[in-house]
């Protein structure tokens, strides 16, 4: 699904992405942990194409993202931290338009808006401004706007932060059903238990390099009985 | 001095920081290309327009000229000074100074240098436009430093309602959003009235230099009030609400946007939306424009003159509302990451950008054509000939604006330096109807935008910085 290869991204002098591959199956669920400014959002917005890299290929299903952005960003739906959205659209707009621009329209569109709205807890707000809304309320847009055209590949980045309880359960609760259907996650967090949760696959970045990659399973039994995921994070940023 | 020190640290960092080392080496060239058409702008074409009047109609002539130049520009200064004050006062960018421990005497004359800045940018120019060309219209040094002055007191003036609206709409009043509009209005129409009367004006020492030194001290006065007051009350700096603003006609908006294509419809009437629902600072341009307009028209006696208006009005609703359909709506580095989520190809985003700014247009021009056959006739060559040009014209302006604008995408805290280059731009673009032969580098640089600007769109990196 996703192909990384050799990725390197400069801010300045900062090295963001140091020489990064990766490659991610279809139908993968996976955790991208790391310290602050360790380079999550950056490989994020790399895979989107928002940040281009000093050098190193970015392929999705086979398309070079640069080459094909369209069709790729087609597959695409992403979340990111802080939410972006057009304040002087209401919630219901802005997903009416994301929705339209995914290719979406009439009772379908509207129906799958009506089923997010439920989902998270905005049926009551999604005919007010999105500037008059909380953070926790962008954010859940920001997510319903990533899900509403049902894309193969799913980035969220801290998708979780800012969200009220209730909510991360029943986000969870999706995200595991997406999962189920076949949909590619990749979600960066700095929440361990959830990542430890949810994710069949554990990516570790930091300064920009890949520290870490397994299963949660393989990660544990590395690591000996009685480590978690908190543990091995610590151990493998401090190596 | 601190507050000296402060202004100079702020404005070095954003050299340093972004002329220096973000630019790449064709931003930079393409940067020294317009500074370099620009001065050859006011080197040659004025210069030989103006002298070439003098030889050929004479001083008379000559000074009609200069009252026209001096006419738009009276027009297009309390724009650009009502958008300044509201840029001083942005709610973020007075929290982050109002939290630091920086007395108010410092924080109000810094903001006044702020406000300064264009001015100092401008300074240069009026001289250089005595000799250029105020010379040959027989205005003394001593007239036209008084002029100078004059101007530079109405700017000062229109800061300073800026300013106080903008403390007003901090108040918690309902009906804060009407006595904007109102007096805003009101401003803007008394500007035309001056325009109108601008030969009938004796530039006297003591109107040219009260006005602006009272006005200085009115803002500064203004300022060092706020800043007391969001001192001792942090909650008056709580943006207001939005509410209010959601308040849009779903007709008004579908007819508006009813001559742009199905495919664009979706991006053109979120940015509608947006536009209509900021109604503050766009709508209420849009209306004064077509207030002028009709007045411009009906005021007109012979036809020759009507065009002018048109032509005037139209292209300056283009560079206006271009501003506005990329400044504001996608403004933010941020915003332009929802369209780059999206699976949208650059030249449907560009159209839909240009359709944004020139639906407005399309409709000026049918109200101008209207009035102007109401009152001249129909006159089938000159209306082609107007309608001809505000469709190149516009075509440009807005490709312009778009290449500028997404400069600032990157790195957004440095869109000031952006906004300065603009009304350097707004000067040459609006004296083009002086010299028509200018029109065409302004054309080609325009044109050589929308390639640029096709090539950026994808390009540039989304940072939140």
């Amino acid at each position: 699904m996703i192909d990384i290869k050799n990725l390197c991204k400069d801010y300045d002098t900062v090295r963001a992405l140091d020489d990064l591959s990766l490659h991610i199956d279809k139908g993968e669920f996976i955790g991208l942990i790391g310290p602050n400014g360790a380079g999550k959002t950056t490989l994020l917005k790399a895979l989107m194409g928002l940040v281009r890299p000093e050098s190193g290929a970015i392929a999705i299903n086979g398309m070079n993202i640069w080459e094909k952005p369209v069709e790729t960003r087609q597959l695409t739906g992403y979340s990111p931290e802080p939410p972006v959205l057009y304040d002087y659209l209401t919630g219901y707009e802005y997903l009416q338009f994301t929705g339209r621009m995914r290719g979406m329209n009439g009772k379908n569109l509207g129906d799958r808006i009506a089923d997010l709205m439920q989902e998270f807890a905005l049926q009551d707000k999604a005919a007010e401004l999105i500037a008059d809304y909380s953070h926790g309320m962008k954010k859940k847009i920001a997510i319903a706007a990533a899900l509403l055209a049902e894309p193969l590949l799913l980035l969220l980045d801290e998708p979780t932060g800012g969200l009220d309880p209730e909510i991360i359960f029943s986000l969870k609760k999706l995200l595991v059903k997406l999962h189920g259907q076949g949909t590619t996650i990749v979600f960066s967090s700095h929440i361990l238990e959830t990542v430890e949760k949810l994710c069949s696959r554990v990516v570790m970045i930091n300064k920009g390099r890949l520290v870490a990659d397994d299963s949660i399973t393989n990660l544990y039994q590395h690591y000996g009985n009685g480590a978690t995921l908190e543990d091995i994070f610590i151990a493998r940023v401090k190596n | 001095m601190n507050c000296l020190l402060t202004f100079l640290w702020r404005y070095t960092r954003v050299v340093k920081n972004y002329v220096l080392k973000r630019l790449d080496l064709v931003t930079r060239i393409e940067i020294v290309l317009f500074f370099g058409f620009l001065l050859f702008y006011c080197l040659f074409a004025w210069n030989r327009e103006f002298s070439w009047t003098l030889k050929i109609k004479g001083q008379v002539e000559v000074w009609q000229k200069f009252v026209l130049f001096c006419r738009f520009f009276i027009l297009f200064l309390p724009v650009t000074a009502f958008t300044m004050a509201g840029k001083r006062l942005r709610t973020r960018a007075n929290d982050i100074l109002l939290a630091l421990p920086v007395p108010g005497k410092i924080l109000a004359s810094e903001r006044l240098l702020d406000l300064v800045l264009p001015l100092a940018l401008f300074y240069p120019l009026w001289l250089a436009l005595y000799f250029l060309f105020a010379r040959y219209a027989a205005l003394t040094p001593g007239s036209f430093v008084l002029l100078a002055f004059a101007l530079t007191g109405w700017y000062f003036f229109a800061v300073f309602t800026g300013l106080l609206l903008f403390i007003v709409l901090r108040l918690p009043h309902k009906l804060t959003d009407l006595f904007i509009v109102v007096v805003m209005a009101a401003v803007l129409l008394f500007t035309v009235i001056l325009a109108g009367h601008i030969q009938t004006i004796n530039w006297q020492w003591l109107y040219a230099l009260v006005l602006p030194t009272l006005t200085i001290i009115a803002v500064y006065t203004g300022l060092r009030i706020l800043t007391a007051t969001v001192a001792k009350c942090p909650e008056r700096l709580a943006p207001q609400q939005a509410k209010a603003r959601l308040l849009t006609s779903k007709l008004l908006l579908q007819i508006f946007t009813l001559p742009t294509p199905r495919r664009l419809v979706a991006l053109v009437v979120k940015d509608c939306t947006f536009t209509f629902r900021n109604y503050k600072s766009f709508i209420m341009i849009f209306l004064a424009l077509l207030i002028i307009l009709v007045i411009g028209i009906a005021k007109s006696s012979q036809a020759h003159d009507g065009i002018q208006w048109f032509l005037s009005i139209n292209i300056a609703a283009a560079w206006i509302l271009a501003n506005a359909a990329f400044r504001f709506v996608d403004q933010r580095a941020e915003s332009l990451a929802i369209i780059r989520s999206l699976p949208i190809k650059p030249v449907t985003y560009w159209w839909a950008k240009f359709w944004q700014a020139f639906l407005p247009v399309v409709w000026l021009v049918i109200a101008g054509t209207i009035i102007f056959i109401l009152k001249f006739g129909f006159t089938e060559l000159a209306l082609y000939e107007s309608i001809t040009a505000i469709l190149f014209i516009a075509f440009t302006l807005i490709f312009m604006q778009t290449n500028f604008a997404l400069y600032s995408y990157p790195y957004p805290r440095y869109a000031v330096l952006w906004y300065n280059l603009y009304l350097i731009l707004a000067v040459a673009f609006f004296t083009v109807l002086l010299s028509p032969l200018i029109t065409i580098g302004f054309l080609l640089f325009g044109y050589g935008a929308i390639f640029l600007v096709l090539k950026r769109i994808n390009n540039v990196e989304i940072i939140n910085d």
